[in-house]
């Protein structure tokens, strides 16, 4: 228990030194958010240090090991601080924070961040090994990461190859593990509980800043002044953060209902969740069960092919995803979705007039000489004088006025001027690097924000499509040049988009997983409504868009499908039932049975859109930005997440809609949960009885889904009954292995090859060496090899297996020495999983040993070292330049 | 032919002068105290250059000479060391290129030369320390144990030592100019300063813990004055962008400087390494082969005149400020700016303490000596100039000469007897008649105290001190940077190469000789250890056919059969066809004076440096098919 505290304490001392560093930075970029990002300085200082040390590395400035870490550091704290220096000394002068709520209100974030932090640290503790589902490429990536010296990071299940993989996740993650002396296994566990604490500050973050901005006085359409005051923002704050990365979906409910006795068949039925109740258990526990009855609720809704056999389809959640324990991209980029968010709100709370903004509220800025106010500027902190830096008629009349006038608008409208701009499109940029899915609701939503800000722009009104059009294809292209080295080595299976013909979502399996969150939507889109109706002829029209577009989409695409050679080659995989009458007849029925999820969802989208159609174009709020707003931007976008995988899907290796649902769903999670827990507080605010209801019973659920994470890490970590407490996921390794681990860490140079039998998706046992100690290997795991290097996989592992096979079956000494030289293998291990897989009894080495020196034997594992020189040039280019 | 010179030309240019008017003003400029400098330029000089190449490159300089050669010729080696001073990394490439080679004596050049500088630097102090108090520094540095000991070693310390402290001076004239006009242009000093920044930023891993005292210098300077004292530190925009062309130009300077001119755009990553460097002193996360008194026992041993005068000095520093101005003898004394500004004390104090807390860290790098060491020297010459002027000024030399010679005598003799103590301390027992001396010298001081007063003996005292700590500090130089023909024990590194890889070197060169007719030509394979070791890897660079191995592989119809070296500890791994026979050599020796830990071995060891159990030695075989 010690060595768990010793390693928390390190880590958390590293986040806040990383937080010490962004700080200032923070204030100045977040000039519009209430709490001047405080909550956010973390996360933007953990991205810009693992940022300047990938694009150092890359460019051959920096190495990749402590000293590049700790001088990334250096970097971004000397630029930060110096960029904020007269904040920094107004700060000092006046012993106040420039955030709304001061200390106390920092008090408040660190409390919760240490909370959550040090909280899941103690479930990893109690649940560390890193064993299972892919677990083990998730800690292989990271110590591909931790062992490669320079960019780009080698694949250790694929020697001679880069990591082909969006990668950038870990590369934070082991940023964090150098700086605070921790190795991959034990920052794998220590780093988990770190982003559940950014997620959780996150979330908090948004919700708190969409409230306390709304805090505002403002008028609404009955002509009442309104005031959010008090902790009502802290509280919502708080709600946020538990709806986004605490609370289960609503299988959840049934789990636990189902488990003390209640009488739930009929509604399980109904509802149709695979194995559910078949699988479940009455047991009459609180915590359900002590099996992994949790899992089933990251597979609620459920696709079949035209047999009526079972597709498989994810619909995880972070809260799954924690329990889990996998650190999956999906859930390593989750705090910097947020922060992108930040970035987001933060542009859509500028002020366009001169004058006050929520900032000059600080009680720095009431420091401030009046004359510095006046100037837009509070101390060193723009307010976006964009009037004053627009020329009052812009004659726009080419595509190079336009882009003259983005150029001046741009970063007039940015905090920081083009400095803000890189770092917004560092940070959105990063998305695609983190996880690729990510990066296009996101990108979509700011250029979005950019339209309605230009909106408010009387200058520039007239053009803010075509600017905000502008702004999206910058933020694509720099996007892409600042991550270019990685775009330059990754592959990718994605190979166009697919309609989703025969598998419409059950709707009770949909509201199962997003019913609460939709309860507080439509609490939301009254509010707005009671606010600011839109005419029904807006209504129509967006109804005609969110429904006919995916029905002529649909009816299109499927026409071609029946009809095309190519249509009918993709049609061919799903076999047809007997009598079937064919596949137009399919798909008419199965929409015609199931239509529902499409539409309530296409539904609420058009009234969103409708609602947002008259608060951004028809009656832009010029003077104040409404929060309300922004929540329905976020309401609007999780919605078109959602809908989307009803009809349209991404075709990746598995041909089924699992991924894309997977993906956006979860993106959908957060946008939901945030828009429905702004909706929450917002309508208990103001006292509008139905949005009451509809707001209390979404809070009610969402207090019922927390049963998913108490009964669930109770049952995942077996009741907090480990026998080791110990953050080191490789501590369930058997002693001869671990000992194998440790010697070729000690021994090996990084790069050097040390073979290891072939490797299985899913298989823990399997490619240990490769991916406890980033020494690649021939071939790890090949089923997830293939699914990143897509079509190019066969001929990159071309007589991989075969020379696998000469090493550990063949024993032959003089093919084996020539095969080791050949593909400039170094050392050769046979442990378990090389016995078994070979069928190598105990004691046997199938002759490596007159190929190669044994160096290591403990127990059943051994390791022979290759005769003769080091390889010194790389399998990859020794290959390609025979070629 | 002749040369007309017109009137005008004249008068706007003098003629050249003539070798008597030179020489007449080469004689004024050549003041004594410029004579005093040039003879410890020359002392410094000597004690760092001489016999420089005659000690082995312990593993810690092959790291960094190595890689510097094999780019200089144009050569690579699997997993080859990655040096830690980019600076000295281009300084060795760039003179192993020039002298087709080099050797251990090139390799450890510049360090030498910038040890010699830091000698030098003491001039530029003389503003704030005094003249005297500035030269007798300069004395102390040029003889400094460890000083000397940094200078003659190949990594980046002696570099980052000498930087550091011209970007100190820079600093002191830019933020505390003495004798100098507001609004003095010193742009000069602020150029020198970027461009010595540039220098220490890839100096090596020292240089960040000098940064440290770098800023404390600045903080307190700047910040406790109020304001800035020269014009152009508030921040208005000339002054901003002066401050930007300094950064400019000094990352302009690290960045060529790193890269040899854009010759190896690599040398900018080995930044990134030498900060890890230093991180592993702090965090111990290196092996560590230095215990925690083994620092403190250095300092006591190689350095007792900065020990105690450099503590001492902080005292008097107190003291002094305490008192305020001190006249004496109806005159009032004169002092310097460093005496009479708080900001020094409180600076001094900061670096002291940072070299101490260095020493503690879990790391325990010899680095931390040589960082403790500046502040010491700097103190204890305030001090031992206070004790000098007050010799010229006030001190009766027939009194004092009397009692500091006949305390001399016998403190001299109950050294001695000190001597045979430690030699026989477990056969004679307890000496009773060094502890009966050793009762007597206070006793006689205390008599000369009622005779002469308690101001003249602390005087006298203070000489005789002075006089015997220097002679010690002298010694421990010469201990440590002169007896390389010392068994064991002497060095300040605890890993240092063993005398036989000389042996080893001339057995490969014979054996190629004989064999292959020409000295450098036979193969040789050497064994890695998981990366090669850089000892062998310099020792054995001009073995053409050399190749690294993981594990040797002789073929058995090979022309010539190479040579085989291996790790001792794995010679039953490895596979050699019959005939081969080996001899060991040692490859590296390990040992600190804190593994002495029986009290008397320790007190020989400071007596004599000498250590009579044999020490950890890595041992390596040199393999040869028996012909």
């Amino acid at each position: 228990m010690f060595a768990v505290i010793r390693s928390f304490i390190v880590w958390y001392i590293v986040v806040q030194l990383i937080t010490l560093a962004a700080l200032p930075l923070t204030w100045r970029l977040f000039v519009n958010l209430p709490d001047r990002g405080y909550v956010f300085a973390k996360a933007l200082g953990v991205l810009l240090v693992g940022f300047v040390l990938w694009l150092g590395t890359s460019y051959g400035l920096l190495r990749n090991e402590l000293g590049g870490a700790w001088l990334a550091w250096l970097t971004v704290a000397v630029m930060s601080w110096s960029i904020a220096w007269t904040t920094v000394q107004q700060v000092v002068r006046t012993r106040q924070l420039p955030n709304r709520g001061g200390w106390k209100y920092v008090l408040a974030v660190e409390t919760l961040f240490l909370l959550a932090f040090a909280g899941w640290t103690l479930v990893r503790a109690h649940d560390p090994a890193i064993n299972h589902t892919e677990q083990p490429m998730d800690l292989m990536f990271m110590n591909s990461i931790w062992a490669s010296p320079s960019y780009p990071p080698h694949d250790a299940w694929l020697a001679g190859y880069a990591v082909s993989y969006y990668y950038f996740g870990y590369w934070l993650l082991v940023t964090l593990a150098r700086m605070a002396g921790q190795m991959p296994e034990v920052a794998y566990n220590l780093g988990q509980a770190c982003w559940f604490g950014l997620l959780f500050l996150g979330s908090f973050g948004v919700g708190y800043n969409l409230l306390a901005a709304s805090a505002e006085p403002r008028q609404d359409v009955t002509g009442k002044s309104r005031r959010l005051v008090g902790s009502g923002p802290l509280w919502g704050g708080l709600l946020s953060a538990v709806s986004v990365a605490v609370t289960g979906n609503l299988q959840g409910i049934l789990e636990w209902l189902y488990a003390q006795g209640a009488n739930i068949e009929g509604l399980a039925r109904w509802i149709d969740v695979r194995n559910f109740p078949a699988d479940a258990q009455v047991t009459h526990l609180w915590f359900i069960d002590s099996g992994w009855w949790w899992w089933r609720s990251s597979r609620v809704l459920r696709d079949t092919d035209l047999l009526g056999r079972h597709m498989e389809v994810i619909d995880e959640f972070p809260m799954f995803s924690y329990l889990l324990g996998d650190n999956h991209p999906h859930v390593l980029a989750m705090p910097f979705v947020l922060l992108v968010l930040a970035f987001a709100l933060n542009l859509f709370l500028t002020r366009i007039e001169k004058g006050q903004s929520v900032a000059d509220k600080s009680p720095v800025a009431a420091e401030q000489p009046e004359s510095a106010r006046r100037k837009g500027t509070t101390g060193s902190t723009p307010v976006a004088p964009v009037s004053d830096s627009i020329p009052a008629q812009p004659e726009t009349q080419s595509a190079g006025d336009l882009v003259r006038l983005a150029w001046r608008v741009i970063p007039a409208v940015s905090p920081l001027g083009w400095l803000g701009v890189f770092i917004v499109l560092a940070a959105t940029g990063s998305l695609i690097f983190m996880n690729t899915w990510d990066f296009p609701p996101y990108w979509f939503l700011l250029a979005t924000i950019v339209f309605a800000l230009l909106q408010r722009v009387p200058q520039a009104r007239r053009w803010s499509l075509e600017l905000a059009g502008l702004f999206a294809g910058v933020v694509l292209l720099i996007s892409l040049g600042i991550y270019l080295p990685y775009f330059l080595t990754a592959q990718s299976q994605a190979g166009g988009f697919l309609p989703n013909l025969f598998n419409p979502t059950r709707l009770p399996q949909f509201l199962l997983m997003f019913g609460h969150f939709l309860l507080g939507l439509v609490a939301l889109l009254w509010l707005a409504w009671r606010e600011s109706p839109p005419s029904p002829r807006s209504v129509a029209v967006f109804a005609g868009f969110s429904f006919g577009f995916p029905i002529l989409f649909l009816a299109i695409t499927g026409a071609l499908a029946i009809n095309s050679s190519f249509g009918q080659d993709l049609l061919k995989r799903l076999e047809l039932p007997p009598n079937s009458p064919g596949y137009a007849a399919e798909i008419l029925a199965r929409w015609g049975q199931e239509p529902w999820t499409l539409l309530l969802v296409g539904g609420l989208l058009a009234i969103t859109l409708a609602l947002l159609w008259r608060r951004l174009i028809t009656h832009p709020e010029i003077r104040s930005p409404s929060s309300t707003t922004f929540a329905l931007l976020l309401g609007g976008l999780g919605l078109l997440l959602v809908y989307a995988p009803e009809f349209i899907y991404l075709r990746d290796l598995f041909g089924t809609r699992m991924n894309t649902v997977f993906k956006f769903y979860y993106q959908g999670w957060l946008l939901l949960g945030l828009a429905g827990s702004y909706a929450i507080v917002a309508s208990l605010r103001t006292v509008q009885r139905p949005a009451m209801v509809f707001s209390g019973l979404s809070l009610l659920l969402i207090i019922g889904a927390l049963i998913y994470p108490v009964a669930g890490i109770y049952s995942k970590t077996g009741g907090f009954n480990a026998q080791v407490v110990t953050l080191d996921g490789l501590a369930y390794v058997g002693p001869n292995e671990r000992a194998a681990i440790q010697w070729i860490r000690d021994h090996v140079p990084p790069e050097a090859i040390v073979l290891e039998g072939k490797g299985a998706s899913y298989r823990a046992d399997f490619s240990r060496m490769s991916a406890a100690t980033g020494r690649p290997t021939l071939l790890g795991w090949d089923g997830h090899e293939s699914q990143w290097r897509g079509d190019a996989y066969p001929d990159m592992t071309q007589g991989r297996g075969e020379t696998l096979d000469v090493v550990y079956r063949s024993g032959d000494p003089a093919r084996i020495a020539g095969a080791l030289e050949q593909w400039g293998i170094e050392y050769v291990v046979i442990g378990p999983a090389e016995r078994s897989q070979y069928g190598l009894p105990p004691g046997d080495d199938g002759r490596i040993g007159l190929a190669a020196d044994l160096v290591f034997d403990q127990g059943d594992v051994q390791i022979y070292r290759r005769r003769g020189p080091v390889a010194t040039v790389r399998l990859q280019t020794d290959r390609q330049s025979e070629d | 032919m002749t040369i007309k010179v017109s009137a005008k030309s004249k008068t706007a240019y003098p003629l050249a002068q003539t070798p008597a008017q030179l020489l007449e003003q080469l004689v004024a400029w050549l003041t004594l105290e410029r004579l005093i400098y040039a003879l410890l330029l020359g002392v410094a000089g000597g004690v760092r250059l001489y016999h420089l190449g005659e000690k082995l490159l312990s593993p810690l300089e092959a790291s960094q000479a190595w890689p510097a050669w094999l780019d200089a010729m144009g050569l690579t080696a699997p997993h080859a060391p990655v040096p830690v001073s980019p600076l000295l990394y281009t300084g060795q490439r760039f003179l192993f290129w020039l002298t087709g080679g080099g050797g251990d004596a090139w390799a450890r050049l510049l360090p030498a030369l910038a040890g010699v500088g830091l000698v030098a630097l003491s001039w530029w102090l003389r503003p704030w320390l005094g003249r005297t108090a500035a030269l007798i520094l300069a004395a102390l540095l040029a003889i400094d144990p460890w000083q000397t000991a940094f200078s003659r070693l190949g990594d980046g310390a002696s570099l980052s030592l000498f930087l550091g402290m011209l970007a100190l001076i820079c600093l002191l004239h830019l933020l505390l100019p003495v004798g100098v006009e507001p609004g003095t242009d010193n742009r000069t000093w602020g150029r020198v300063l970027a461009v010595a920044a540039g220098l220490l930023a890839v100096s090596g891993p020292l240089a960040w813990g000098l940064l440290p005292v770098l800023a404390l210098f600045s903080v307190v300077m700047v910040r406790r004055s109020g304001s800035a004292p020269v014009a152009g530190l508030n921040g208005d925009g000339g002054e901003q962008k002066r401050w930007l062309e300094a950064a400019g130009l000094a990352a302009a300077t690290a960045f060529l400087a790193a890269t040899g001119w854009l010759v190896q755009p690599a040398g900018l990553t080995y930044v990134s390494s030498s900060f890890t460097h230093w991180l592993s002193w702090i965090t111990g996360s290196a092996e560590a082969t230095y215990s925690l008194g083994w620092a403190f026992l250095r300092l006591l041993v190689d350095e007792p005149l900065a020990l105690v005068f450099g503590l001492g000095g902080l005292a008097f520093l107190l003291v002094r400020l305490r008192r305020g101005s001190v006249v004496e003898g109806g005159h009032e004394q004169v002092r310097t700016p460093v005496q009479d500004d708080p900001r020094w004390l409180l600076f001094l104090l900061g670096w002291t303490a940072w070299g101490i807390l260095f020493m503690l860290f879990p790391g325990r790098n010899p680095n931390s000596l040589a960082l403790l060491s500046l502040p010491l020297l700097l103190t204890s010459a305030l001090v031992v100039d206070q004790l000098v002027q007050y010799s010229v000024h006030r001190f009766d030399m027939g009194d004092g000469l009397l009692v500091v010679g006949g305390l001399g005598v016998l403190i001299v003799t109950t050294g001695l007897l000190t001597s045979v103590f430690s030699q026989d301390i477990l056969a004679a027992g307890f000496n009773l008649q060094g502890l009966i001396l050793y009762l007597v010298l206070p006793v006689l001081a205390l008599f000369f105290t009622w005779w002469a007063g308690w101001r003249v003996t602390s005087q006298a005292l203070g000489m005789l001190a002075v006089t015997l700590l220097f002679l010690f500090t002298v010694r421990s130089a010469w201990f440590l940077n002169m007896r390389n023909d010392l068994p064991r024990g002497a060095d300040l590194l605890a890993v240092t190469t063993h005398q036989d890889i000389r042996l080893l070197v001339s057995d490969v060169r014979k054996l190629s000789a004989i064999r292959v007719g020409d000295d450098t030509e036979i193969p040789v394979q050497v064994q890695m250890a998981g990366s090669p070791d850089p000892v062998l890897g310099w020792n054995l660079r001009m073995m053409r056919g050399l190749q690294w191995v993981l594990s040797p592989q002789v073929a058995p119809d090979s022309r010539v059969a190479p040579l085989v070296i291996t790790m001792l500890d794995e010679v039953e791994r490895v596979s050699l066809p019959d005939h081969y026979i080996g001899s060991d050599y040692g490859l590296t020796r390990i040992w600190s004076p804190t593994d002495l830990q029986e009290f008397g071995a320790r007190v020989r060891w400071i007596m004599y440096r000498q250590v009579k159990k044999p020490t950890p030695v890595r041992s390596i075989v040199l393999w040869a098919k028996e012909e």
